[in-house]
């Protein structure tokens, strides 16, 4: 089996050497960009050897934590799709192989799949470390090894939760209340983190040698002990320290293997008891009901109209989308209570914080824009034939596009471009400076990515993050980062004019100026992309 | 109705079809026949829109349907080989979506989607996600898309693929009676015994290109009396060895 999905990755690398290789560089890149600013933090660090050591085995242990969180995250829902909805399961089921060899497989696929991007990113960390602090050849294998057993924690309970789910979640709809189990844990997540207020360590007086011991002294006693992130902090801190094998390191690897194992065995039970009857039990719903009122409003707008009710219906009735919303209004919110938090005094630094966000609204657009607005050509799905061979022109699929893109990031953009200024206490030019950038960024935004989506269309995805995992996906980013941060760089002129004591920038002639060339710029961003994915659409 | 002119599809080097020159007339059903990778779905997809020509024209009731696509795409409903949907629209959503693309009137749209669903046997299904389908049942759907704005050609690709016997005999019923009086209809197949019973004249393609094309008892004419089906494995076999053999004896 394992053969045969490597030669199927071969194939699939072979036949798209130019993608495979900008991956490949793309990863090298980001492992490269890891162990460097690891190793700077790590020199950084001993220029505080007070504080060094702990903050270092704190820092890993956060990392491990966050990341374990991360492949919980995933791990519901791709045990889901690869253990229970895979289309070569019952293709395997049916030759000659035992089933509980096919569900270890299927769970060794789910832990690949889910915790390989977490490992990659973990260890070029690990291998800093054991650079900075000269460690025996032998910590490189503990700590690869220690990234492996603990991310293979998670994946075992994701797929445990994905058990129950099979067997009583009701007919067909596992995967909707799997999506749903997600939001809720990734929300969790990010309210947990939120609830360590990071902005606590603004207000210690470091300056108090007392407050500073006492802080340390609470700072290096393990909140949880017992967690696997903790263990395996322990086991790396054990090998850097000593060359072996951490006794630790065997406890993790036990819990990870059995952890697994349990998994695997559980999930062949699980298929035959909870799957079928989730796939099989749909019940048959009598007769047709009418068209709610907002469709039939909506459906008077001719083939656009259409479109749009077809796309809210496809919208909230997938999980994977509603995860994402809940996670990007979590984000917004997470954004806006800490900069609500943060210890803001004197005007001055209320406009520079003032000008950070507005550098970062554009940012933080673009990056939602890449689930929401990009991956709007893809979500046409294989049934694309159905439009494709409708009597619907290429500028009205393509403008229906654009407009329900700008229609879902809007609500972030006014929430970032009018709310988050409020909180801050901006004044008031700079509030409507706000707004009108993050209008600009969603315009632009919007178009840059249904505009590239249009070009480089993935129907073939089964979700949507797996969209933007292309040429186009890594070229949005890049154009839309650029145009976020010449945004940025246009509003350093109205920020300037108010950190000098002036007003009514917006009322000046240079305001009129800076809303002329904001406009050309969005308008440049607008209409490159959309007419050149008029031009490459058929 | 449908009028292919000089259609020629090439991927690089490899040639899916060459110079095909075929019309499909009122009142007539033509089935395209021919073995796996001989051009029929191709050539489907070029009529449809799907896939644009290297070379020539396919009109649609006198449209070119790559230079005047909406207006040549309001005249025919297509039923793919493959019957992708969307999983999480109800079929009585997806007719009601279909039939505002063709700007139907909503109530006429309604009464049709009804009478679509009645046929098809899917009423009792309407309002269940088509994720819960089975095959069968989205095949019958996508017919149900396909008919539903009374098009003027129905173009089928494959079109028993996966269908009860029930929904096959209403299928078969409807290739052989939905081209009359002044409409048309194109399907692909491999069942020659659909072929000879539903169309009134058939195309054989092999390895795209048009080999033969004549009502079914003209073939079998033109051919000693052979059963369609010999017809075609002679056809489709002669090319196939002539082919061999000239690769294995090249001309010096």
């Amino acid at each position: 089996m394992l053969a045969l999905r490597l030669r199927i990755l071969r194939h699939s690398l072979a036949g798209r050497p130019f993608a495979a290789a900008a991956a490949s560089a793309l990863g090298l890149g980001v492992a490269a960009v890891a162990y460097g600013g690891t190793l700077a933090f790590l020199r950084f660090l001993a220029g505080y050897p007070f504080a060094a050591h702990v903050v270092e085995v704190r820092s890993v242990e956060g990392l491990f934590l966050v990341l374990s969180a991360a492949v919980l995250l995933s791990a519901l829902p791709g045990a889901l799709a690869v253990l229970y909805d895979s289309r070569d399961l019952p293709l395997l089921l049916a030759w000659p192989l035992a089933a509980g060899r096919v569900f270890a497989f299927k769970v060794l696929e789910t832990y690949v799949v889910t915790a390989l991007v977490p490992t990659l990113l973990t260890l070029p960390v690990l291998f800093a470390l054991g650079t900075f602090h000269g460690a025996a050849p032998g910590y490189y294998l503990v700590a690869t090894a220690t990234a492996l057993a603990l991310y293979a924690l998670p994946v075992g309970v994701g797929v445990g939760l994905a058990l129950p789910l099979v067997r009583f979640a009701p007919a067909g709809r596992a995967r909707e209340w799997a999506g749903a189990v997600s939001a809720v844990l990734g929300g969790a997540m990010v309210y947990g983190l939120r609830a360590l207020r990071p902005e606590a360590l603004l207000r210690q007086e470091f300056a108090n040698e007392a407050a500073l011991a006492r802080f340390i002294e609470q700072f290096q006693n393990p909140s949880a002990p017992f967690l696997p992130s903790a263990w395996a902090g322990r086991a790396v801190q054990a090998a850097l320290e000593h060359p072996g094998l951490p006794p630790v390191l065997l406890g993790l690897f036990a819990l990870a293997l059995g952890a697994l194992g349990v998994s695997a065995f559980a999930a062949g039970y699980a298929y035959q008891a909870g799957w079928v009857r989730s796939l099989e039990g749909a019940s048959a719903r009598h007769g047709a009901r009418p068209p709610a009122l907002w469709e039939r409003a909506l459906a008077r707008m001719g083939p656009a109209g259409a479109l749009w009710v077809r796309d809210l219906r496809l919208f909230l009735r997938d999980p994977n989308q509603i995860a994402q919303l809940v996670l990007v209004a979590v984000l917004v919110l997470l954004y806006t209570t800490s900069l609500a938090a943060m210890p803001l005094e004197g005007a001055v630094f209320v406009r520079v914080v003032g000008f950070l966000h507005l550098a970062f609204q554009g940012l933080v657009i673009a990056g939602v824009g890449v689930r929401l607005a990009y991956p709007l050509y893809s979500f046409e799905g294989p049934g694309y034939w159905l439009v494709q061979t409708a009597p619907v022109g290429r500028l009205g699929l393509l403008l229906s596009r654009y407009v329900l893109a700008l229609l879902l990031l809007l609500p972030l953009g006014l929430a970032l471009g009018l709310y988050a200024p409020a909180v801050i206490g901006l004044d008031p030019g700079l509030r409507s400076v706000s707004l009108i950038s993050a209008l600009a960024a969603v315009v632009g935004l919007a178009a840059l990515g249904v505009g590239l989506g249009a070009v480089w269309p993935n129907r073939e995805a089964s979700n949507a993050s797996e969209v933007p995992m292309s040429l186009g996906g890594l070229l949005y980013m890049l154009l839309g980062t650029l145009f976020a941060l010449g945004i940025a760089a246009l509003d350093a002129r109205p920020v300037y004019w108010a950190l000098s004591g002036r007003s009514g920038f917006l009322s000046s002639a240079e305001g009129a100026l800076w809303l002329a060339l904001l406009s050309v710029v969005t308008l440049t961003v607008v209409l490159l992309p959309l007419a050149w994915a008029f031009a490459r659409s058929d | 109705m449908i009028q292919i002119q000089a259609l020629e599809k090439r991927y690089g080097r490899f040639v899916a079809l060459e110079g095909l020159e075929l019309g499909v007339h009122p009142g007539e059903t033509l089935a395209l026949l021919g073995p796996n990778g001989a051009g029929k779905t191709t050539t489907i997809r070029a009529i449809t829109g799907q896939l644009r020509p290297s070379r020539g024209r396919v009109l649609l009731d006198g449209l070119d349907v790559w230079r005047h696509p909406v207006a040549a795409k309001r005249r025919f409903g297509y039923v793919p080989d493959r019957p992708y949907l969307y999983g999480k629209l109800s079929a009585v959503e997806l007719l009601r979506f279909v039939g505002r693309l063709y700007r139907m009137d909503p109530r006429a749209a309604e009464a049709r989607i009804e009478e679509l669903l009645a046929e098809f046997r899917l009423e009792r299904f309407a309002s269940a996600l088509i994720e819960t389908y089975s095959h069968g049942m989205r095949q019958k759907l996508t017919f149900a898309a396909a008919l539903l704005p009374r098009p003027k050609v129905l173009i089928v690709d494959e079109p028993m693929v996966g269908l009860d016997p029930v929904a096959a005999r209403t299928v078969r019923n409807l290739l052989r009676t939905y081209s009359k009086p002044d409409r048309a209809v194109l399907f692909s197949t491999h069942q020659l015994e659909l072929a000879e019973a539903a169309a009134d004249r058939v195309a054989l393609l092999h390895e795209g290109r048009l080999r033969l094309l004549g009502t079914p008892d003209e073939v079998r004419r033109q051919h000693d009396d052979a059963s369609l089906e010999e017809v075609f494995i002679r056809l489709t076999e002669d090319v196939t060895d002539d082919a061999s053999a000239a690769s294995a004896h090249p001309a010096p």
